[in-house]
């Protein structure tokens, strides 16, 4: 099935997206020229700086593994880094190259390299970034010496939020962080500022797993199965006092922690988000919030965002398309988080062509849309709102957005209202018979 | 034609010489074109850069009206986010299978999928590194559908690593457009020229659009932009003229034998003089000379402003990392802005640019000079030695620059050449000199991407003679 104005690359840009997203990780490509493009222009890296074998015509011939050799030797010579991670793309896998005894012969001389294979034609970016996790928390020990203090405890890891896939995926990570320190927790970001090899060495030491989407529970699995840490599958990005509460009541629960301060810690939540609010509703901010609303993204900031704007602000969210093609066995839980706030009768589909997606949106015929730069056709097309926060981005510059959280909720408000002024409503457009109207 | 005969554009290191990799003087470079041809070098440690797919869907997604179908896996339709809005494209998303099996009922299927769905006015079929390797059968795949669907579907064959140089993507293209898209039989000779550009900003082409009108010269531009009715004029054009050197070439050299239309490839019109004198050559290969000097004459003082705003900057020394043509053309823009060329890097160099390069050599012997696509690794070594007081680039990242404390310039969407450009050119120098506050404050953070032993070797360390 071809897939019109693809949105979710290949597994090697979500990997290296994901590396670039780690201090001191070097990653180093096994590919022909051209693999490292960003799949987003705002967020993805458009780094220029990244090692890579530009393998050509004469290693598509005669094999690529001298190349690579000479490559991890002299990227060792002129990157600083802690370690090195080959990624080996589709053009290797193909042509059969022997990636793992290249691999062995620079552990042999020493060097701190391992090597993951992503090619492309393997999986879509999300999964990239799902084998790369576990494939880095598999390999890291006895690669890199460890800098842990036995002291250092870290209490949760969280896994799950896909660097420059989640556009405000770093500011996400150090909103759950900020709000997992209301109980006197530290997390583990993993990625993003200060967070290096040494955060993947604590990982392993930690008591819990947080799983923010389907595509932590690779690592989270693995860490499980290793090193005995549970796992809560969170599954979606917390947005909004509702969910932050209820994150911070699972963990309570599964780090037994006293459930007084768990409560207070939630009342504090809603507390601030409710000031925000009413004073927003006395400036008249909030008059007439019930748009019929469209919600197409990721897994975790779907179904995050459709909870938020459902059970909090009122909107009715009809229809939730999740984009990242998560694999089948989590599907119906995504489900369920969605129809738990919303009802049964709000529309959740799989979808992440932009044509398919299309004729979903027009025949809701939405109000607002929470989506892509994708979506800008339709919703000027519908005259619907368009807010712009799922991967690929186009017109929003997001340096330090975060989507998680009381913050996030408060932002995303600002921008509803922001589009919701700005657009010119179409008195044509209403929903067809086909698609179902959800009052809460 | 000989190349249209052939199934796709030859890659550039055959075609002219073009190397990638180079690291010296532009003296020791030019007695290396002089003694045959540059030799051709490799990098023993190398940085990613575009390949020629990355440039073809650029290209390609400029063609108003042309729909893409992306052959390949997913993350290779990547770019086109950067760069299209409007453009309807699909990618067949080829999985592990299609790779050991072929991936043509998927093309097939993709490409009735876009037609039904937009009904373009026709439809390029763009090969990726994997269907190149397993050699699927595209051809019979465009034979089929052109028949059953009765439109023009256009077999773009871009690879990923036969060339090092990624603007063969751009030759790739305008084979596959003159084979494809332009008329065999082209209606009766029009009166205006082409205007051959693959990567100049829209802002600049219209610019010098403008000028030629002012001239008398009506021109369309190909085959950056073009629209169908103008792909229908392109063969019927009284001249091409060149503005990108080898990467107007192919084009330049394919309507001349194909279609008789004469090609001038000359140096860009980048500053007065150069504009001046481009202006010229095109108005006596089309009978306007006279109008053409009036022209020039009208704008000559059009630079003088700039000069004065910029001499408080008098003496700036400046880095240029732009396309071979461009940058030579560029040293004389500087020359008289009053600024100081200290170093100049191309992304690759031709044997078209020999005569220019072996001019400014004569004057600067000694500048430093590297050839490669991307590598700022290279840079970042060079550019600590130099430590020019502006860098300035065409859609090439520059962060590595502004990390060593020295304020960048990015030329991709001002205009460059013509009067105008000039002028846009010189007015943002003057801006960015003036307040140089982020680059100093970017500068103050260590620099922690590259080693030191690294920046402390030889700029050309991993630049080697290929080994055949």
């Amino acid at each position: 099935m071809s897939i019109p104005h693809d949105r979710n690359g290949c597994a090697l840009q979500g990997a290296t997206r994901l590396l670039e997203a780690i201090e001191g990780v070097v990653p180093v490509l096994h590919a022909n020229a051209g693999c490292s493009v960003a799949l987003n222009v705002q967020t993805g890296a458009r780094s220029n700086e990244i090692a890579s074998t530009v393998l050509q015509e004469k290693q598509v011939v005669f094999g690529g593994t001298a190349r690579l050799r000479e490559q991890i030797k002299n990227a060792v010579q002129v990157r600083t880094g802690d370690l090195y991670v080959v990624l080996s793309a589709c053009v290797p896998e193909v042509i059969g190259d022997d990636v793992p005894a290249m691999i062995k012969e620079a552990r042999d001389q020493r060097f701190p390299v391992i090597g993951i294979a992503v090619p492309g034609f393997r999986g879509n970016a999300w999964s990239g970034y799902s084998t790369a996790a576990r494939v880095l928390l598999e390999q890291l020990q006895g690669v890199v010496e460890n800098v842990i203090e036995p002291t250092e405890v870290i209490d949760v890891n969280l896994l799950g939020i896909v660097p420059g896939l989640d556009p405000s995926w770093d500011g996400d990570l150090q909103e759950i962080e900020t709000l997992l320190a209301e109980l006197g927790l530290r997390s583990n970001r993993l990625v993003g500022y200060g967070q290096g090899i040494a955060a993947w060495q604590a990982a392993q030491q930690a008591k819990l797993n947080v799983v923010l989407s389907p595509w932590g529970s690779e690592a989270a699995s693995w860490l499980q199965d290793r090193h005995g840490i549970p796992s809560i599958s969170f599954g979606w990005l917390p947005v909004g006092s509702l969910d932050s509460g209820l994150l911070l009541e699972q963990v309570g629960a599964a780090l037994a922690i006293d459930s007084e301060i768990v409560a207070s810690a939630r009342a504090r939540l809603n507390a601030r988000l409710r000031y925000v609010l009413r004073d927003a509703s006395a400036r008249g901010l909030l008059d007439n919030l019930y748009h019929r609303t469209s919600i197409v993204g990721g897994s975790a900031s779907a179904v995050g965002q459709a909870r938020f704007l459902c059970s909090t602000l009122g909107l009715q969210v009809q229809q939730v398309v999740i984009t990242d093609n998560p694999p089948e066995g989590y599907r119906p839980a995504l489900v369920a988080a969605v129809h738990d706030a919303t009802g049964a009768g709000t529309d959740v589909s799989f979808l992440s062509s932009r044509h398919a997606i299309d004729l979903l949106l027009r025949a809701g015929a939405p109000e607002l849309i929470i989506g892509s730069a994708l979506e800008e056709g339709t919703a000027q097309a519908l005259g619907a709102a368009l807010v712009e926060i799922a991967t690929p981005l186009r017109k929003r510059p997001l340096l330090g957005r975060r989507s998680a959280g009381v913050s996030g909720a408060v932002t995303l408000i600002e921008e509803i209202l922001t589009e919701l002024s700005a657009a010119v409503p179409r008195s044509v457009a209403q929903p067809s018979e086909t698609s179902s109207l959800v009052l809460n | 034609m000989t190349f249209l005969r052939q199934r796709t554009a030859p890659i550039r290191e055959k075609r002219s010489r073009a190397i990638s990799a180079f690291c010296g003087t532009i003296n020791a470079l030019r007695q290396e074109a002089e003694q045959g041809a540059p030799a051709q070098r490799v990098r023993t440690f190398a940085q990613d850069h575009p390949s020629d797919l990355q440039r073809a869907l650029e290209l390609l997604c400029s063609i108003k009206g042309l729909a893409l179908v992306v052959h390949g896996p997913a993350g290779c339709a990547a770019t086109l986010h950067g760069v299209s809005n409007d453009t309807h494209w699909t990618v067949t998303a080829i999985d592990q299978r299609d790779s050991i099996m072929g991936g043509d009922s998927k093309l097939r299927r993709a490409l009735k999928e876009l037609y039904v769905s937009h009904k373009p006015r026709a439809i390029a079929i763009v090969a990726t590194p994997v269907v190149a390797i397993n050699n699927d059968d595209i051809e019979s795949v465009t034979a089929e559908l052109r028949e059953e669907l009765g439109i023009p579907i256009v077999p773009v064959f871009s690879d990923g690593f036969r060339s090092k140089i990624a603007s063969t993507g751009h030759d790739v293209v305008v084979h596959a457009i003159l084979k494809h898209l332009v008329p065999q039989r082209p209606r009766n000779l029009g009166t205006h020229i082409n205007l051959l550009s693959a990567s100049a900003g829209s802002e600049d082409l219209r610019g010098l659009q403008q000028l030629l009108a002012e001239t008398g010269i009506q021109s369309l531009v190909f085959p950056r932009g073009s629209s169908f009715d103008e792909l229908e004029r392109v063969a019927c054009a009284r001249l091409s003229v060149g503005l990108d050197g080898d990467d107007s070439d192919y084009a330049g050299l394919a309507l001349q034998e194909r279609h008789g239309v004469p090609f001038l490839n000359i140096a860009p019109p980048v500053g007065n003089a150069n504009t001046a004198h481009w202006l010229k050559a095109v108005g006596e290969a089309t009978g306007h000379a006279a109008q053409a000097a009036l022209v020039a004459a009208c704008h000559a003082h059009r630079l003088q402003n700039s000069i004065e705003a910029l001499s408080a900057f008098k003496g700036a020394r400046v880095f240029v990392n732009m396309p071979a043509p461009q940058s030579i053309a560029f040293a004389d823009l500087l020359v008289e802005l009053g600024l100081v060329l200290v170093g100049l890097k191309f992304p690759s160099y031709a044997d078209v640019n020999d005569e220019a390069l072996s001019q400014l050599a004569s004057h600067s012997p000694e500048l430093p000079l590297l050839v490669g696509e991307g590598q700022p690794f290279e840079e970042v070594n060079l550019l600590r030695r130099l430590r020019p007081n502006l860098y300035i680039g065409r859609g090439v990242g520059s962060t590595h620059a502004l990390r060593l404390g020295i304020p960048t310039l990015d030329l991709q969407r001002i205009p460059l050449h013509g009067y105008l450009g000039a002028e846009r050119v010189a007015y943002e120098i003057a801006r960015c000199l003036s307040n140089p506050a982020l680059a100093r404050f970017l500068g103050e953070g260590a620099e922690n991407h590259y080693s030191a032993s690294w920046l402390a070797r030889s700029t050309h360390w991993y630049v080697k003679q290929e080994v055949k």
